[in-house]
């Protein structure tokens, strides 16, 4: 498989012992935790946008503050959908906690004050 | 025609722009203005909503904006101003730059040195020659990605998408989230555009196949793409004949390469080089033009935000000095790509910079194994490194450490193993 913890995409392969898994490929930590993340309970960041009240051209990025398993992923993203934001909202700014209960918030991604 | 004199002007309030005003404040520059066309700063990355930003910089994945908005904090608190809804009309090479904007018109903006910031720009179906008619439907991977994340528009029901660049993956993986139907991702070469973990997070994630070898030979559809015809190409990308297959679809999505944007850099006679066609800039980032640097995508198409930026601090540092001292010192030599390598940065190399590394920016022409970089200036190695892999895809930053340069060319070679084992 390969890694999507950075540009470098290295190719990892994962054997399976006795002892657990073990990884070969990677560079650095990040690469051997994904490779074992991907075999056990693969996880995504996930971005989208929502939309603001009272403000029907202006969307705003959003993104999880940390990896949610991918099965969850689908709901995620249904829920955000009808999710509405109030502005003045700030980047980084807590909009859902632990959303679906995965432990992730769904933060803002930019400072929009007033309506684009 | 209202006027104002400025120590810097920036063009474009990019990632590129950002990091130029930021650095240059921090040397001590006073007055930092960036002309902005927008109606807000960040550049392209305020509609790049996906997350993979800013892990060499700010050692975290964060999503276009959020990498922006860290800019846009520090900018403001370093009090950089940022004229906004403006566009530059023309530009001299005295450094008398023409901006208008509704609110105040026509001014003549004059600086003592210039960075162009501009980025780059989207090749379109005039550039990809395909064949048909000129139905609507047809878009670059760039304009469904502002009509999805800044519009809130669906741009279509089943799309097929052409070219794996970057912005095509993270666009084929977007649409299927917006429940658009993505038949496929066709390439016209033998290997794939983009990042290897974009073909894994974005296309296998989601079970979207991408067609090597093959392109589209024919948009279908008087008014509206009713679909396209895909064909499979040989070595020389002549399409091989019976290999086609029509698909329906209502969407055509270009992701096909950038364009420096230099439309204004032209007009301040700033010579552009033919290999990346940017300007032709020294290690400095300054142009052939004394007092014009360049940064970012302007100068040749980066692909890593991270470096864009650091592109804008090496042209700030420039810019400090220059309207310091003012002297030009000669050009002593170029930097050359040797074996293997394409479209090295900076160009060439002014004398006066032996106290100063020497960053670098290049390429790899194919897929090399166990390689190694090297950079040499006649028999004199300057600096090596060893890769475990090497991709076209990515572009690499080195950085050599103080040297007294020679007059001879310095030129960067990398040697390795070719896949298949050769």
């Amino acid at each position: 498989m390969t890694c999507i913890q950075c540009p470098m995409g290295c190719e990892l392969t994962v054997t399976t012992s006795p002892e657990g898994y073990k990884v070969s490929g990677n560079s650095c930590p990040k690469g051997e935790a994904y490779a074992i993340a991907e075999m056990t309970n693969p996880m995504r960041i996930i971005t989208t946008v929502v939309s603001v009240a009272g403000a029907e051209k202006t969307f705003l990025p959003v993104i999880s503050d940390s990896p949610i398993p991918k099965e969850k992923l689908d709901a995620v993203l249904k829920k955000l959908k009808t999710h509405e934001c109030k502005l003045p909202v700030y980047a980084n700014q807590v909009l859902i906690e632990n959303i679906l209960n995965t432990g992730s918030n769904i933060i803002s991604s930019k400072t929009i004050i007033i309506p684009e | 025609m209202k006027e104002i004199k400025v120590d810097l002007l920036i063009i474009g309030a990019g990632p590129a722009g950002l990091a130029a005003a930021i650095h240059g404040k921090k040397l001590g520059i006073n007055d930092v203005l960036i002309v902005e066309r927008n109606n807000e700063a960040g550049g392209i990355l305020q509609q790049c909503i996906h997350d993979g930003f800013g892990l060499q910089r700010f050692k975290e994945t964060l999503s276009g904006p959020q990498y922006v908005q860290k800019q846009i904090d520090e900018a403001e608190k370093l009090d950089v101003k940022i004229m906004l809804n403006t566009m530059v009309v023309d530009m001299t090479k005295d450094r008398e730059v023409f901006v208008i904007s509704s609110e105040s018109g026509l001014t003549k903006i004059t600086a003592t040195a210039v960075i162009l910031a501009m980025g780059c720009r989207e090749r379109s179906r005039m550039q990809a020659h395909i064949m048909g008619s000129r139905p609507r439907g047809v878009l670059t991977a760039g304009t469904v990605q502002r009509y999805i994340n800044k519009e809130g528009l669906i741009p279509g029901e089943k799309a097929v998408i052409l070219g794996s660049g970057d912005i095509g993956l993270i666009m084929a993986r977007r649409m299927t989230l917006e429940d658009v139907k993505v038949e496929g991702v066709y390439e016209i070469m033998n290997r794939p555009g983009g990042l290897q973990r974009n073909i894994s997070q974005c296309l296998d994630d989601y079970n979207i196949p991408l067609h090597l070898s093959t392109t589209v030979t024919e948009i279908h559809g008087k008014y509206a793409v009713e679909g396209v015809t895909v064909q499979q190409v040989d070595d020389d990308y002549k399409p091989i004949p019976n290999t086609q297959r029509y698909i329906p679809c209502d969407l055509l999505v270009l992701s096909v390469g950038l364009i420096p944007e230099n439309e204004i850099s032209l007009k301040a006679d700033v010579p552009l080089s033919e290999q990346t066609n940017g300007p032709i800039i020294d290690n400095n980032f300054m142009t052939m033009v004394p007092g014009i640097f360049a940064a970012g995508n302007v100068v040749s198409v980066f692909d890593l935000t991270d470096n864009v930026s650091r592109t804008g601090e090496i042209a700030a540092s420039g810019a400090f000095e220059f309207i310091k001292n003012g002297n030009i010192l000669p050009i002593v030599c170029k930097i050359e790509a040797g074996k293997d390598v394409t479209g090295a940065l900076p160009i060439q190399y002014r004398s006066g910079n032996s106290d100063k590394p020497l960053e670098i920016f290049c390429r790899v022409k194919k897929v090399l194994k166990n390689a190694v970089l090297t950079v040499s200036q006649g028999d004199r190695i300057l600096f090596e490194k060893k890769y475990r892999i090497l991709r076209p895809q990515e572009m690499l930053n080195i950085e050599v450490k103080p040297f007294d340069c020679g007059t001879e060319n310095i030129v960067i070679s990398v040697c390795g193993e070719e896949e298949g084992g050769k």
